[in-house]
């Protein structure tokens, strides 16, 4: 690894300035001549670093400011202030140079030419890129049987399925080799065989090009399979940022038991081992404090007619909602 | 990226704009005949109030038709260039959608003014071409290179500068959240091209023909053509293109800080 980051990001805000209606008629009556603006704090003072090679997941509740963040790195959106530095280019000044190395995807956006074929982008990224023949060719077609989408991509976009167009939009971001990819929710609507595909691709993709990767996406397998380290956010500030597995010590308080027993047991012979989730007779599910949990499966072991004992972590779903379940009480 | 890397990237467009025309033939035919008609019908217009009057502001029939025919070539960019690269344009920064042009690494502005086009104004362009020369013809001219290179100079000149001026108006759309018919504003005032610019006089006659000079665009090169150019007038329009040019790169890098495209 370098010791210079691929992304760079110190004190960065991004404030909006937004009109805020009274409702009803009379509140468009009055908009006409007296208008409220509150300042939406997107992005507030985040700093982090990336090194080139690295996925990141960047996790975070609907309007945390994730995209706005990509954005800013994209050199879609003037930070308000700090600043922000990808492969050493400031962003804003969208060089060419630094543009050639980059790319972002949007799962709810695309790029592709709705009423031609996805080659037809293709082609247009290879002008657009100054990607030269042979390198085209050779990455075109690497990503075509990865993705396989051989017998797709000289059909128009609009009949394609969205699992599909998502994947030529790949890519078409990705005919350039980009060092650095900003990928905001590219599993989002996917059936979980494409969501696994796309997953594995990326990660061939960070494998085979040694390239630097944030990835937003409400699918906390995506983050899990794929990055090892993630930051979380929440109302534009950074709330953790370091090894997905410290965020899992840090915040999962409990551990999860699923218990199949060898005879039916009655449910408060389990009461005192932890809190029940599911009981069945035959089956139960328990969670039970993360620092006991090997202790207090033992003495179930010994104690009941266990036939197959599991311990798991509590789901990452799970963990961020007790993270921002915490960070919202403590904003009320 | 080099200039020749843009001619091509040019063309690339017009090559993708000519594959999508050809998905949708019914829509390409529809418009060509209503452009067919409109045409028509202007010049139809004119020759009704040339029949009565003799000439305009000392412009005869054929005159009128020569300046009709400039006009006619104008109005083609206009509806299928200017328009369509327009309305995408103020309709992105509306939506938040301009997010991945912004990202590639070529001029924003170059993309943002040449990637669409439609093709229904082609028959309108032949139909302008044709009627300069029938006039030429008609006025017993022959135009030399030189007056031809020239008028095709000049005619550039003024669609670029008609262009800029439309791009500064569609550019305040970064600065309020809505504005409906934004972009009729300037094909409202092109009535004013297919007039001679001597039909201004006074107050009129500065704004139009100095301050925003869209009297000049058809007019200049029709008169050039016609052998009564006025080099200081045709300087102007040269330099006024130049200038508005410039304004509404300013303008737009100014304001494009103001882009706050849209969540996800």
């Amino acid at each position: 690894m370098s010791s210079i980051p691929a992304v760079k990001v110190d004190h960065l805000k991004k404030h909006f300035k937004v009109y805020k209606k009274k409702p009803g008629f009379k509140g468009s009556i009055e908009s006409l001549w007296h208008r409220e603006y509150e300042t939406v704090k997107a992005v507030d003072d985040i700093s982090f670093n990336i090194e080139q090679g690295e996925i990141v997941g960047f996790i975070g509740q609907n309007g945390a400011g994730k995209t706005t963040t990509l954005k800013v790195l994209s050199g879609l959106l003037f930070p308000t202030t700090g600043s922000v530095s990808v492969l050493g280019f400031d962003p804003w000044k969208r060089q060419a140079a630094f543009q050639k190395q980059f790319s972002l995807v949007m799962g709810q956006k695309n790029q592709l030419w709705w009423d031609l074929p996805a080659m037809e982008t293709f082609l247009l990224n290879q002008t657009i890129y100054e990607v030269p023949e042979k390198q085209f060719r050779n990455t075109l077609d690497t990503l075509v049987e990865i993705l396989d989408v051989k017998d797709i991509i000289n059909i128009q976009v609009r009949k394609l399925s969205l699992g599909q167009r998502m994947k030529c939009e790949l890519i078409a971001s990705l005919l350039h080799n980009p060092k650095v990819l900003f990928l905001d929710e590219p599993t989002i609507g996917l059936d979980v065989v494409m969501q696994k595909s796309l997953r594995d691709f990326i990660r061939q993709y960070n494998k085979d090009f040694g390239a630097t990767i944030i990835l937003t996406s409400h699918y906390m397998d995506d983050v899990k399979e794929l990055c090892e380290r993630a930051i979380m956010i929440d109302r534009g500030k950074k709330v953790f940022d370091g090894q997905l597995s410290k965020l899992i010590d840090k915040y999962a308080r409990n551990k999860i038991l699923s218990l199949v027993f060898s005879k039916e047991i009655m449910k408060k012979d389990l009461k005192e081992f932890g809190t029940i989730k599911d009981w069945s007779g035959s089956t139960a599910t328990l969670l039970v404090p993360r620092k006991e949990a090997t202790k207090r499966a033992a003495k179930m072991l010994t104690n009941l007619p266990i036939q197959d004992l599991n311990i798991e972590e509590v789901p990452l779903e799970a963990i961020i909602r007790e993270v921002f379940g915490e960070e919202n009480r403590s904003h009320s | 990226m080099s200039l020749g890397k843009y001619w091509h990237l040019f063309w690339k467009f017009r090559g993708i704009q000519f594959m999508k025309m050809t998905e949708y033939r019914g829509d390409f035919l529809f418009w060509s005949f209503i452009s067919i008609l409109w045409t028509i019908f202007n010049f139809f217009a004119f020759s009704l109030i040339l029949r009565v009057s003799g000439n305009i502001a000392g412009w005869n029939q054929y005159e009128m038709y020569l300046l009709l025919g400039t006009f006619t070539i104008i109005d083609a960019f206009t509806w299928s260039f200017f328009f369509e690269n327009m309305s995408n344009y103020t309709r992105q920064i509306f939506k938040g959608e301009l997010d991945y042009l912004l990202t590639k690494p070529v001029d924003a502005i170059f993309l943002l003014t040449t990637t669409e086009n439609s093709y229904n104004g082609v028959f309108r362009l032949i139909i302008g071409i044709s009627v300069i020369i029938y006039s030429l013809i008609k006025l017993n001219i022959s135009s030399s290179l030189t007056g031809v290179s020239l008028y095709i100079i000049l005619l550039s000149s003024g669609l670029l500068l008609m262009y800029s001026c439309w791009f500064i108006i569609a550019t305040l759309a970064f600065w309020v959240e809505k504005l409906d018919n934004i972009n009729q504003i300037i094909p409202g005032f092109r009535r004013i091209l297919q007039i001679p610019r001597s039909v201004f006089t006074g107050a009129f006659s500065t704004v139009l023909t100095v301050l925003i000079p869209l009297a000049l665009i058809a007019s200049v090169p029709s008169e050039v053509l016609l052998g009564r150019s006025n080099l200081i007038v045709i300087i102007w329009l040269l330099i006024s293109t130049v200038l508005t040019g410039f304004a509404g790169r300013i303008f737009f890098n100014f304001s494009i800080k103001k882009y706050s495209s849209v969540g996800s």
